[in-house]
């Protein structure tokens, strides 16, 4: 029967040409925002790397006529929080994590251009934020005064710089005529946060000794069970230690918090346009098929006529709507394979895109039959006899 | 004749109310949508409120200084005595300011944090933006050179900080700065980046005056010319001064950079990082056009697929007429005029729809401080919408029925 269906539809293909187009567009509009989700939950689910629990960041603004001596007055602040009751830690990075500023460089590979994050922190940082060594150790004291700059590198990119090597103690190109030394390989830190897309990154050592060390915040490790009271106190000591420099406290989770409903925000308006799409294309195709199925009489009761049963009108009518959401997709599919055929979005795996395929064609193939469902119940309802006096 | 044709419309769009329903809700659903954004980008380009007069006005917001060796590139706001020197004798226009960029500042109230954003301004701050005054005064010349300690706030600080009483004359405390309140004004949202923060404080109210020797980072500019038919003279008078500006460590940085932009172009310059260049206001309208077009492309081919649905459905009306000699541009005409109609009461309830979410999303005050505001322009873009739908997908059904065989209409099958 399906077989038949298909071949009547096949000869109607220009009839239903813009019922054709339609869904068409339907698709590919509805596979671009799943697979668009898709990719966002790959990335949100992959592991951050760090843990940022009761972790305060301390962004801070210097005056322009202290910026010699940023590193002289950090190092007095992190002794003075660090004796403080209620701070357990305290490190310096370049930006907080969660907040999108980073620092970034394109280095150029034998395996291509290289995009790489990097952050500096104080020794001991790493380890305060819970990250993970895979090999080699952490930076420390014993990097001081070396000629080629050591630096910790997560797992990516020690793929990208030396694919399955052994990547401790090699040396590498870095901007313009410097060298860099890995001494250690972490798994991860995904310093703009969950949705932000797993890349390549970096970490150097910040030596508070060195007056032309650069960084923009301190982060407290504070007991569990600190208050957000704490920080008037905070700003307090801070004032204190460095007057005229400006000072923003913010919790990490209250930094990921904020990251998090701005990335929700990015997806769910995508997601409401592309259900009021839909919810126009099922009216669409409702209207149309109740249409289509009222001029049919004659044909279908004629069917009735000569035995066909209830059911059997009813399957025609669904099926023929279901023949050509197929061949709908099918158009739909090969303007869309172009996308990871060609590679422009890097994140978008074959098997991700096979994923937001089927999910696509299973809503649109429900949606099809949701649509067809109520015009092919009238249809059943026609009586042999309309059909003979149609006339 | 026309009035019949309506009042034929009118009883056609009764008879089935189903497919009525589907073309309104496909209409009003893509217009609302259409007219949020519309409103949106409008709302930045064209800012009511205290950037009223950004017909008049640019904005320098971007700097950025190139190294001798040419690699080397620094990019942010521009410095103080960068505006000092550029934007500050500009002869051209009547009125030119240096502010900073807003800072986020902490206060305490009864042990409650409250957060702000301060931007420190000069006194023509005040005449070129229209802030709307509440209670109160902007500061003078004289008490913004002197650095007075004096702040002017927004409507909703002061409820923070003061509850309902006055805030004049009350003191304001902010990291660890006090402040006597002089004014307090209508708040402004985040969109009107030149007018934006809750606390204004007299540039030179600060602790040290470092800031006046850099020449980058933290300081915007504003220069206002009388009229809008002056504001390319004093386009050309900014770029001829950019050009005779030498940053005050020379040798380091040969090469400076910077722009004075209207709303549109600070507006494209988010999507462009490349100051060089002109700002690209055409292809940003190309791309946004584009992206409506395209937006509206499925609700269109569906609204053409009912309509077609609709005149078969009408079958044997047309060959009722047809064969009573009603001529083919008649019947085109008069579906024309039918479909208009209908997307015409389809847009009445978009309008009231995207009126309805524009209230609910000020409201949930995910956009502080801002008011969507409907003008001609943005009303404009909705009848060109209307006009859009109405005929796309009136035309092609109406062409095709035009074509009908009256016989075979008559009879019921095409």
């Amino acid at each position: 029967m399906f077989a038949h269906i298909f071949k009547m539809m096949w000869q109607r293909k220009r009839a239903n040409s813009l019922i054709i187009i339609e869904i068409v567009v339907a698709f590919v509009v509805l596979l671009a925002v799943v697979s668009f989700i898709r990719i966002s939950y790959e990335t949100y689910s992959a592991p951050l790397g760090f843990e940022y629990k009761n972790t305060w960041a301390i962004e801070f603004e210097p005056d322009i006529k202290d910026r010699a001596q940023i590193a002289t007055t950090a190092k007095q602040t992190l002794q003075i929080l660090s004796q403080l009751p209620e701070v357990d830690d305290a490190h310096t990075m370049y930006f907080p994590p969660f907040i999108g500023a980073s620092s970034s460089t394109v280095l150029d590979s034998d395996n291509g251009e290289l995009y790489i994050v990097s952050t500096a922190v104080t020794d001991g940082g790493p380890q305060a934020m819970g990250m993970t060594l895979l090999a080699g150790r952490w930076l420390d004291e014993s990097d001081n005064g070396q000629t080629i700059q050591s630096v910790i590198i997560n797992q990516r990119l020690k793929e990208g710089l030396f694919g399955n090597a052994n990547a401790i103690n090699q040396v590498f190109d870095y901007e313009g005529d410097t060298k860099l030394r890995v001494v250690g390989v972490f798994k991860d830190f995904r310093q703009m946060g969950e949705f932000s897309p797993v890349g390549n990154y970096m970490m150097f050592r910040t030596n508070l000794d060195n007056p032309k060390t650069f960084f923009r915040a301190i982060n407290i490790w504070v007991k569990p069970g600190t208050t957000r009271n704490f920080e008037e106190k905070l700003q307090k000591i801070l004032h204190q230690s460095a007057p005229n420099w400006q000072f923003k406290v913010n919790t990490w989770e209250q930094l990921r918090d904020s990251h998090i409903s701005s990335g929700m925000v990015a997806r769910f308006v995508p997601a409401v346009i592309a259900l009021f799409l839909m919810l126009m294309v099922a009216f669409g195709l409702l209207g149309v098929l109740w249409q289509n199925v009222t001029r049919r009489t004659q044909e279908l009761g004629l069917r009735r006529a000569m035995g066909a049963t209830a059911t059997m009108v009813q399957m025609q009518i669904v099926f023929e709507l279901l023949v050509i959401t197929l061949m709908s997709i099918t158009i739909g599919l090969l303007i869309a394979i172009q996308i990871p055929i060609s590679g422009v979005i890097e994140t978008l795996t074959w098997g991700m895109f096979f994923q937001s395929v089927t999910i696509s064609t299973v809503i649109i193939m429900l949606l099809s039959v949701a649509c067809a469902y109520y015009p092919s119940l009238i249809a059943t309802r026609y009586l042999p006899a309309d059909a003979l006096h149609y006339e | 004749m026309l009035r019949v044709y309506i009042l034929l419309a009118l009883k056609v769009l009764q008879r089935r109310k189903f497919y009525t329903f589907i073309s309104l809700f496909c209409i009003s659903v893509t217009l609302m949508a259409v007219l949020l954004v519309t409103s949106l980008i409008e709302n930045i380009i064209h800012p009511p409120g205290a950037e009223r007069n950004s017909q008049r006005y640019l904005a320098t917001d971007k700097m950025s200084m190139t190294a001798a060796n040419g690699r080397s590139n620094q990019r942010s706001l521009p410095g103080y005595q960068f505006l000092n020197a550029v934007v500050k004798p500009m002869k051209t226009a009547q009125l030119t300011s240096i502010f900073s960029i807003h800072n986020e500042v902490l206060g305490f109230r009864n042990g409650k944090r409250i957060k702000s954003q301060l931007k420190r301004t000069d006194s023509q701050y005040w005449e070129i933006l229209q802030f709307d005054f509440i209670e109160g005064r902007p500061f003078s010349e004289k008490e913004a050179a002197q650095g007075q300690h004096l702040a002017i706030i927004g409507e909703n600080t002061a409820r923070q900080y003061f509850n309902d009483n006055s805030a004049l004359g009350q003191t304001i405390t902010v990291s660890n700065e006090s402040y006597q309140v002089i004014g307090v004004v209508k708040d402004v949202p985040i969109f009107q980046i030149n007018a934006y923060a809750d606390i204004w404080v007299p540039l030179f109210a600060n602790p040290s005056t470092a800031f006046t020797k850099q020449a980058l980072g933290g300081y915007m500019g504003l220069i206002m010319a009388e009229t809008s038919v002056q504001v390319p003279a004093m386009r050309s008078e900014f770029n001829k001064r950019l050009s005779a500006y030498k940053h005050p460590d020379p040798k380091k940085w040969p090469t400076i950079n910077a722009t004075a932009n209207s709303k549109f172009e600070q507006f494209a310059r988010l999507f462009d990082r490349n100051l060089e260049a002109k700002p690209k206001t055409k292809e940003l309208t190309i791309g946004i056009i584009a992206a409506i077009v395209l937006f509206m492309l499925l609700p269109t081919i569906n609204l053409v697929n009912l309509n077609i649905s609709r005149i078969l459905e009408r079958a044997s009306e047309i060959g009722v007429r047809k064969s009573f000699g009603a001529r083919s541009s008649h019947l085109i005409s008069q579906f024309l005029l039918e479909n208009i109609i209908l997307t015409f009461i389809g847009g009445v309830i978009g309008f009231a729809l995207s009126l309805l979410v524009m209230y609910f999303i000020s409201f949930s005050g995910y956009f502080p401080f801002h008011s969507f505001e409907i003008n001609f322009r943005v009303l404009a873009s909705a009848i060109t919408v209307i006009v859009f739908f109405g005929l796309l997908s009136g035309v092609y059904p109406a062409w095709k029925m035009s074509r009908m065989n009256p016989i075979n209409a008559l009879k019921g099958a095409i």
